[in-house]
């Protein structure tokens, strides 16, 4: 606590502003630390902070978290009032708050609330240059003169009038400004008087932070003085009493108050002439939204969406997987001499590392299209025709986009995610994102339905059970939605309002620059952690180790056994048990095991179990006869084929739900934070089994 | 009613009371194009501020625009903007007609 100038000579600037306002790009234009643009609405709340150079001197900058309101009902959302009231660790001496020039109205609302706490500020208008090119025009001088505090015009993405905000800077260090704060109606000012004495805490609240208590529905200050759950209403009342003898209503009166006051200080300052966009808009809307064709064309839109991300990428992924294994060969031959080490370079690292470059093509498609999506303001209008078939489950329509990309993989759908601005349903939409059939299930899909299902039942059986398969992740992923916003994190039902932006055209500077930050990101949040398990899975898989196993051309059956005496096969014999009653064998359990860490990988180690070598394709025929010819060798079914069809059903059950993807839980890690990632492992591996015991059971009967 | 809100503590929807007996008119009852003014917000849990703090304020004007195919959620515009909000939303926004105002 305390402030840090007085002690270091080094001033601290705090940032604030609403939720996609510019602030993160701004923060990293004055810093120069480029790391991290976006809005990871408030999950988990991180600080972050950087130093920036003013006229030689060091000044540290504070970027507090994005939000519409200063009201807060927990101590997350409390951070940024704490941190300006001086109850963090670094008391700002100055705080930039970040206006959206475009929505200058709203955006003032939290200066307003700011200049409240009594603490020094300048405003910094962002957007400035899409407000000129739109025709609309801010009057910052005259704005200026009326708030009493220096509004400086900027474009955090351009780099313009970071000049001026550098001065202002400067110079309200020197000279503290503060804005002009609202006059509260008399019955406030007793109602502020009565709470103190209501109170009786040994903290110092200050006027504004009483007032938050009487404003807000259940504010986290009552958390803060401590106060018992049981008389919390009634202190509050007692507090709100003089407001309502006046007639007033206490959860309104401060945004009537705020917006008089912001309507005096904008008189005259904009000028709008966008009645050409708002009405180009508005016809646009008539189409994208109608009842049929707006839906027409949505569906066509998502269409081509996934099928680019779906089709594009593969020529991307199939170079990327042939250099690696390029470069896996001209390594492996330079470290031969030593084959403990050469096995760990070559299957370890960089075949781990080509398994995370080989999400780049896909994350950098995805980027593209939600940008363009998003800039054109088309994904707004999406989310309003899909929002009534995810609203009744704790998502919203914003959840379409992630779901269906995940369709393509679930590592650029998580990181969709990011447009949903409400956080409970944005985190609900990655714990279910997982669920949908991404391209990875498909080779084990195609497998078992060619090898039991196509011969005995025909073609349209076949491609029936495929669509099927395909279906069942997004089947189950809705009502566990539902379930889990429900029950698990007991979140009142959430609102969905959102700002419709005009119809723009996208800005290709902008497209390239989000796909370029999104795989970016990807590479430095998630690609390490990758590797190092794709290191630890190739450890189990190679010790105890067996001569020659992992030599070129080693003999399919010295594969077979050195894969079978490894410690993920010996786990396999071992937890064979538990997998019995989905009728899967000690080979089944195996690969399944090797599949956690990415299930992709399932076919070809089926291949070097049944001893045909790891280079087989779910096409060949020689693997689906293995699999047919395969005999229990004891037990109570000796002599039987293990592949009978209830088993390939559960096989392929159990694959449409097991979350078996090491990157996605590394990116539900990085983006949600780790204990998600676990309880999506957790549930989905749960469901896994039981749903496959269920198939299993259930269809032996009939079968 | 003038420049006084109205003082609303029960945050359900808006009921026939006694002194009006026909039920107060919200957001949800307009039909596409119909215009309006906004005569109270009500409260439910930190609904009606988040409203209020996108604008809809008692006296602003509003147009019905037109609801999702699946009828849910409803647009609207407001001065400056357009928004997009649920039905659950749209019954805490209280209206009178233009005209009558």
């Amino acid at each position: 606590m305390g402030n840090r100038r007085a002690t270091t000579g080094i001033a601290t600037v705090a940032l604030i502003g609403n939720p996609n306002t510019g602030k993160s790009t701004l923060f990293n234009r004055l810093t120069g630390s480029r790391q991290r643009i976006g809005n990871y609405p408030g999950v988990t709340v991180a600080k972050k902070s950087g130093r920036m150079v003013l006229d030689g001197r060091e000044v540290d900058v504070l970027d507090l978290p994005g939000a519409y309101s200063l009201a807060a009902s927990s101590p997350d959302e409390r951070i940024s009032s704490d941190v300006l009231a001086g109850r963090g660790e670094d008391v700002p001496d100055l705080t930039i708050c970040v206006v959206d020039s475009r929505q200058l109205a709203r955006s003032l609302q939290l200066a307003c609330q700011i200049a409240d706490l009594g603490v020094p500020m300048i405003i910094a208008l962002n957007f400035m240059d899409e407000v000129v090119a739109s025709g609309q025009s801010v009057n910052a001088t005259l704005l200026s003169e009326r708030l009493g505090v220096p509004v400086i015009p900027i474009s955090a993405r351009k780099g313009q009038g970071l000049d001026g905000l550098y001065r202002a800077i400067g110079e309200c260090l020197q000279t503290p400004v503060f804005l002009r704060s609202p006059q509260w109606p008399e019955c406030v000012q007793t109602a502020t008087e009565a709470l103190r004495n209501q109170l009786k805490t040994n903290i110092h609240l200050s006027d504004a932070e009483l007032r938050r208590i009487l404003f807000d529905h259940r504010s986290s200050y009552l958390d803060l003085v401590g106060c018992p759950d049981g008389e919390r209403k009634q202190i509050v009342e007692k507090g709100r009493a003089p407001i309502r003898e006046a007639g007033i209503d206490p959860y309104s009166i401060e945004m009537v108050v705020f917006q008089k006051l912001i309507s005096e200080f904008l008189e005259g300052v904009t000028r709008a002439d966008n009645h050409a966009q708002i009405q180009m808009t508005g016809r646009i809307d008539s189409i994208l939204t109608h009842r049929f064709f707006g839906l027409l064309i949505f569906a066509g839109l998502m269409f081509l969406v996934f099928e680019a991300i779906y089709t594009l990428s593969g020529p991307a992924m199939d170079l990327i997987d042939t250099v690696f294994s390029w470069l896996g060969e001209v390594v492996g031959n330079f470290l031969a001499p030593v084959p403990v080490f050469q096995s760990l370079v070559c299957d370890g690292i960089i075949a781990g590392a080509g398994g995370v470059v080989v999400f780049l093509p896909q994350i950098f498609l995805l980027f593209f299209f939600v940008s363009l999506l998003e800039d054109t303001g088309y994904m707004a209008r999406a989310a309003f025709l899909m929002d009534k078939l995810f609203g009744w489950c704790g998502l919203n329509g914003k959840s379409f986009v992630p779901l269906l990309s995940s369709y393509a993989c679930a590592v650029p759908g998580i990181f969709a995610t990011r447009t949903i601005e409400n956080p409970r349903a944005r985190l609900v939409t990655v714990l279910v994102a997982p669920l949908m059939s991404c391209s990875a299930r498909l080779p084990v899909y195609l497998l078992l339905i060619g090898a039991f299902i196509e011969p005995v039942w025909g073609v349209g059986a076949a491609s029936l059970t495929l669509f099927a398969l395909q279906m069942l992740g997004l089947l189950v992923a809705l009502p566990l939605a539902w379930v889990v916003s429900r029950f698990i994190f007991k979140t009142p039902r959430q609102p969905f309002i959102m700002e419709m932006p005009p119809y723009r055209l996208p800005v290709a500077k902008d497209v390239l620059w989000r796909m370029w930050m999104g795989g970016k990101e990807f590479l430095q949040r998630a690609g390490t952690i990758i590797v190092v398990i794709s290191v630890i899975i190739w450890a189990l898989l190679y010790f105890p180790h067996k001569e020659g196993a992992h030599e070129d051309g080693a003999d399919p059956v010295v594969q077979a056994e050195q894969i079978e005496q490894s410690f993920l096969g010996r786990a396999g014999h071992a937890l064979q048990p538990i997998f019995a009653p989905a009728g899967f064998d000690w080979k089944i359990t195996v690969g399944v095991l090797a599949s956690f860490p990415a299930r992709e990988v399932i076919v070809s180690t089926l291949g070097i179990i049944y001893r045909l070598g790891g280079d087989v394709e779910d096409s060949d025929g020689a693997l689906a006869d293995a699999l047919r010819a395969e005999r229990w060798p004891d037990g109570p079914h000796k002599g039987q084929p293990v592949f009978t069809l209830p088993v390939a059903l559960a096989i392929m059950v159990f694959f449409a739900f097991c979350m078996q993807c090491s990157s996605t839980l590394v990116v539900i890690a990085r983006e949600v934070g780790t204990r998600y990632a676990v309880l999506t492992f957790v549930y989905m591996t749960t469901l896994a089994w039981v749903a496959a015991v269920a198939v299993y059971q259930t269809t032996s009967l009939f079968l | 009613m003038k420049k006084r809100l109205q003082h609303k503590m029960d945050p359900a929807v808006p009921q026939s009371t006694g002194e009006a007996s026909k039920r107060r008119r919200t957001v949800n009852d307009l039909a596409p194009c119909e215009q309006a003014k906004v005569t109270a917000i009500h409260h439910d849990e930190g609904m009606g501020q988040r409203l209020m703090s996108l604008g809809l304020v008692p006296g602003c004007p509003l147009q019905f625009v037109r609801s999702a195919p699946l009828g849910d959620p409803l647009m609207i515009k407001i001065p400056g903007c357009l928004l997009c909000l649920r039905r659950a939303e749209a019954r805490l926004v209280e209206i009178e007609d233009e005209i009558a105002a």
